[in-house]
């Protein structure tokens, strides 16, 4: 049976994370139309997936003329205690505008089989030498799939690599790969754009230091301390443990 | 924004839709996808299958 009060946080979370994310987005790019939608689906968990639209990507712009589109996508997790919303999946990709193939895509897993990065980057372009180091690969770990592919007649590429990115507590954000896109390409901005950047790039490093404290509560208290802090445990259960699955997570 | 909840039925009714429209099936899809072989109708046909799926893990 739903429970409207538990609707209404998760459509509350929702709206609050893609109007972050609008907020970044409109005070970066001038006369961009954002909008971000949203589906949902309930079963023994509740998933949520957040997109941009239009769906093929938001059109950047030098001089006016749309040079790339930018396509954002966050696979979300709502929790049942109804707390927080867990980003499981997520991928920013670059294109020029029109095309199929990006430029380069930054993507992340939370659930990750350890063959490839959980945060991880994959450039989209063309390196000979690359090409043959990769099928020269020794046939283990993601060179015995690599020769399966090759003996079906799939030539590997630089997209295949991926590249990582910090695990999950340390990769870029949003804010990061706008920056970078804006810096590089020189593409149109609003005047206060980097306030826009720094806004939100505040917001999610935040997040993601309080994600890391958790991981390892230890190894923070001790930094507090050598800082003058005065931190204690004082629970009567044990402190947590270390979470090495995302402290040591590729 | 407005959120859309999609009931189990809701997912397997879009999906016949998208891969009708598609005229080909989800693992041919997504080969070609992988060899950059999709128009782009095809990548948001399948980019919304890919969705579906998730939410169909609910």
């Amino acid at each position: 049976m739903p429970d409207p009060d538990l609707d209404n946080r998760l459509k509350e979370e929702v709206s609050g994370f893609a109007d972050e994310l609008s907020e970044l987005l409109t005070g970066v790019f001038p006369g961009l139309s954002v909008e971000f939608s949203a589906l949902a689906a309930t079963g023994a968990s509740t998933l949520v997936i957040i997109e941009q639209m239009p769906r093929d990507g938001l059109p950047l712009c030098v001089d006016g003329q749309p040079l790339l589109s930018l396509s954002t996508t966050y696979r979300c997790a709502w929790d049942h205690a109804g707390e927080y919303l867990a980003i499981q999946e997520s991928t920013i990709a670059v294109a020029l505008i029109g095309a199929e193939e990006p430029l380069f895509r930054y993507d992340f897993m939370r659930t990750c089989d350890g063959k490839v990065p959980c945060a991880h980057l994959n450039v989209h372009g063309h390196r000979d030498e690359l090409v043959f180091a990769l099928t020269q690969s020794g046939r283990r770990q993601r060179g015995k799939s690599r020769a399966y592919s090759m003996e079906k007649g799939k030539i590997p590429r630089l997209a295949n690599l991926h590249l990582p990115l910090g695990g999950p507590r340390f990769r870029p954000s949003l804010e990061d790969v706008v920056e970078i896109i804006v810096r590089e390409f020189g593409l149109d901005t609003t005047k206060d754009w980097q306030r826009a950047i720094r806004e939100g790039r505040a917001r999610w490093r935040e997040k993601q230091l309080s994600a890391a404290v958790r991981d390892d509560p230890e190894t923070a208290a001790g930094v507090l301390r050598h800082l003058g802090y005065d931190v204690t445990w004082s629970v009567e259960k044990a402190p947590p443990a270390r979470r090495d699955e995302r402290v040591l997570a590729l | 924004m407005t959120i859309t909840f999609l009931t189990k039925d809701d997912i397997a009714s879009r999906r016949e839709e998208l891969l009708s429209a598609a005229g080909l099936g989800l693992e041919e899809l997504r080969s070609r996808q992988a060899a950059f072989q999709l128009s782009p109708e095809q990548a948001l046909i399948l980019k919304e299958l890919e969705d579906l799926e998730y939410l169909a893990s609910a």
